[in-house]
């Protein structure tokens, strides 16, 4: 196990290393800061000042090593448009995009666990085909689209909830969120949902194909013949078994999930990091985009460690370092 | 399924008669056919259909801009099916040339994905050793990562345009491919017909091209389709937030993100309808797949 986690590890640090380096040299091939950075009108010895003030003189492999000296100490550099630290500004940005991630998995598992479920169990009835029907028009939709149709009806049409920002929010331990204050709450609820419909569809199929699955099993039918209540055979006995593959799933898609907010905050004007980085791209401020990377990668690192080791636990049967993921 | 079949018939029957009988088994893959079939005809005829070129500015006419469905241009008798967007521009003609350039974008990053993926998958499967431990490492880690990530780092480093956005769909999706050809390769290569073409004699860029690849093809079709899907719903998001094709080049999402800002002054048209046309493509491609699954899957033969 330990030796498993170490390597790991090494590997999470090899992964960080490439995808630095491929961002780095990347970035190099587009545009120019300089001209973001200084007004118009600007002469050329002003903005070769700003060029020397930024280091954006040196050869691009003497700002990649400087970029890996400084990162090794948990400095990724300034901002150009923020002019402060890049990995303070993302990490204010955090608590909103983690607040509307967790909200749309709650969605997500909250509803999609009972509706496939449902479907699962009674798979020839009317009520689970038009469940299934709307999971693969889920499926189908992209997210963005679904965020201007929740626009369109809940903030134009009916006027029920607003769509853009994030509204009040309340400081929770240091951190800002908008879910414990009724009107941020209400910010949330749309940009939740949008991110929330394509993942329902995911729970919603995985659970009734699990359900299809283990209804047929011996361990079911052992449970009945006991003369167990069918509440206990189904939230006990066959909510146990399809678990395990859920949790999986539920773990590896809160990673996506954060991923796919970016879309959703660009269309919601969500102030999270996803929008942070959608406008930083615009406006050329390398820092703050490679300092979006290096972090989404870590946390999808971390995230994938998570999750395999919950399997293990999970899964008696799951035996790390052996299996070829 | 009918009880007891006329043996007979059956010796007649071709794997192609088995493979359309089954695929017709369902209503819903049939209309999914029809669906597709009428998106793609829409796009390939594109030019011929659309009753106005609509990137030719100087056909557009200002005063006809933001006309809701089925209004009449101001001057002559030009009738906007499906309404104008901002600059006067026939919606029913922009979709069918977005269409074409949506489907052009997802189908040709879909083959050079399906190549290559392939191409590697099976050489892991065929060489072995280091070559396909390195490889299916990379392809593990990369599906670590969610698609749209790894195209937004793509893009960002990249730079825009459409070869760009072909780039980052491929990178996006060989990995899905090499390890579907890798995987059924494996299964393909211990398989008496292998050993029959390696005792012949045969050499092995024969066996690997005439033997291996065909019948790795069921399973990498399958994964094809969903990801075809998967890349037009990729780049329609891309585009969405700017950084994918071009103004020049307008694909369905940046037709819905150019109605964006008119959506909530209640002008819904400019965004709804290429939506529409969006999600039918992706939903006509997703129900092909669906059954292609359940058709070409051998666990699931009756």
């Amino acid at each position: 196990m330990l030796v498993y986690i170490l390597r790991r590890l090494a590997q999470t640090l090899l992964v960080l290393l490439v995808t630095s380096v491929l961002v780095f040299v990347g970035i190099f091939m587009v545009g120019d800061p300089v001209e973001m950075l200084v007004n118009p009108q600007a002469d050329q010895i002003e903005r070769e000042r700003t060029r020397v003030a930024f280091g954006l003189d040196k050869p691009m492999w003497v700002q990649y090593l400087l970029f890996l000296k400084n990162a090794a100490a948990g400095d990724l550099g300034n901002s150009f448009v923020y002019g402060r630290q890049a990995l303070d500004v993302i990490l204010e940005r955090m608590p909103a995009t983690l607040e509307l991630a967790f909200l749309a998995m709650l969605i997500a598992i909250v509803i999609g666990i009972p509706l496939g479920l449902y479907a699962g169990l009674k798979p020839d009835s009317k009520v689970s085909k038009a469940i299934m029907a709307v999971s693969i028009v889920g499926f189908s939709l992209p997210t963005f689209w679904v965020g201007l149709l929740l626009i369109m009806l809940f903030a134009v049409q009916l006027g029920w909830l607003p769509s853009t920002g994030r509204g009040p929010t309340v400081d929770v331990l240091g951190l800002h969120l908008s879910i414990v204050h009724w009107d941020g709450l209400k910010h949330a609820l749309l940009p939740a949902l949008n991110l929330a419909l394509f993942k329902l569809s995911l729970i919603i199929r995985l659970t009734r194909a699990q359900v299809r699955e283990n209804v047929l099993l011996d361990y079911i039918k052992f449970a009945r013949a006991k003369g167990l209540t069918r509440a206990r055979v189904l939230g006990v006995h066959l909510l146990k078994n399809i678990m395990i593959p859920l949790v999986t799933v539920i773990g590896l898609e809160l990673g996506s999930v954060i991923a796919f907010a970016i879309v959703t905050e660009s269309i919601f004007a969500w102030p999270g990091m996803g929008k942070l980085v959608i406008d930083s791209i615009f406006q050329l401020d390398r820092p703050v985009v490679v300092a979006y990377l290096m972090i989404t990668v870590v946390m999808f690192i971390v995230i994938n460690l998570v999750v395999d080791i919950l399997y293990s636990v999970l899964d008696p049967r799951v035996r790390l370092g052996s299996t070829p993921a | 399924m009918s009880a007891v079949p006329q043996t007979a018939i059956l010796v007649e029957e071709s794997p192609w008669r088995r493979f359309v009988s089954q695929y017709a088994a369902s209503k819903l893959a049939l209309f999914g056919l029809a669906l597709l079939a009428l998106v793609l005809l829409l796009a390939v005829f594109a030019p011929w259909i659309a009753p106005q070129n609509p990137y030719d500015l100087g056909k557009l006419d200002l005063m006809d801009a933001r006309l809701p469905p089925g209004s009449s241009s101001a001057f002559g008798s030009f009738h906007y099916l499906l309404g104008t967007d901002g600059q006067g521009r026939d919606m029913w003609s922009a979709i069918l040339y977005g269409l074409r350039v949506s489907l052009t974008v997802g189908v040709t990053s879909g083959v050079i994905a399906l190549t290559l993926g392939a191409a590697l998958g099976i050489l892991a499967a065929y060489v072995g050793g280091r070559f396909e431990q390195v490889l299916m490492r990379i392809v593990d880690i990369q599906l670590g990562f969610p698609a749209i990530l790894v195209a937004l780092v793509l893009i960002a480093t990249l730079g825009k345009g459409v070869d760009k956005v072909i780039i980052a769909l491929v990178t996006v999706q060989w990995a899905y491919y090499a390890r579907t050809a890798r995987s059924a390769a494996l299964v393909e290569r211990h398989k008496e017909y292998m050993e029959a073409a390696r005792g012949l004699g045969l050499s092995s860029a024969r066996i690997v091209l005439r033997h291996l690849l065909p019948n790795t093809l069921p399973p990498l079709i399958v994964v094809g389709t969903v990801q075809v899907a998967h890349a037009i719903a990729l780049e329609a998001t891309l585009s969405f937030l700017g950084l994918g094709l071009p103004t020049t080049e307008p694909s369905l999402g940046l037709l819905i993100a150019n109605g964006y800002e008119f959506l909530l002054s209640g002008k819904y048209w400019i965004s709804v309808y290429p939506g529409i046309a969006l999600l039918a493509t992706i939903l006509a491609i997703n129900l092909v797949g669906d059954q292609l699954r359940d058709v070409l899957n051998p666990r699931l033969a009756r």
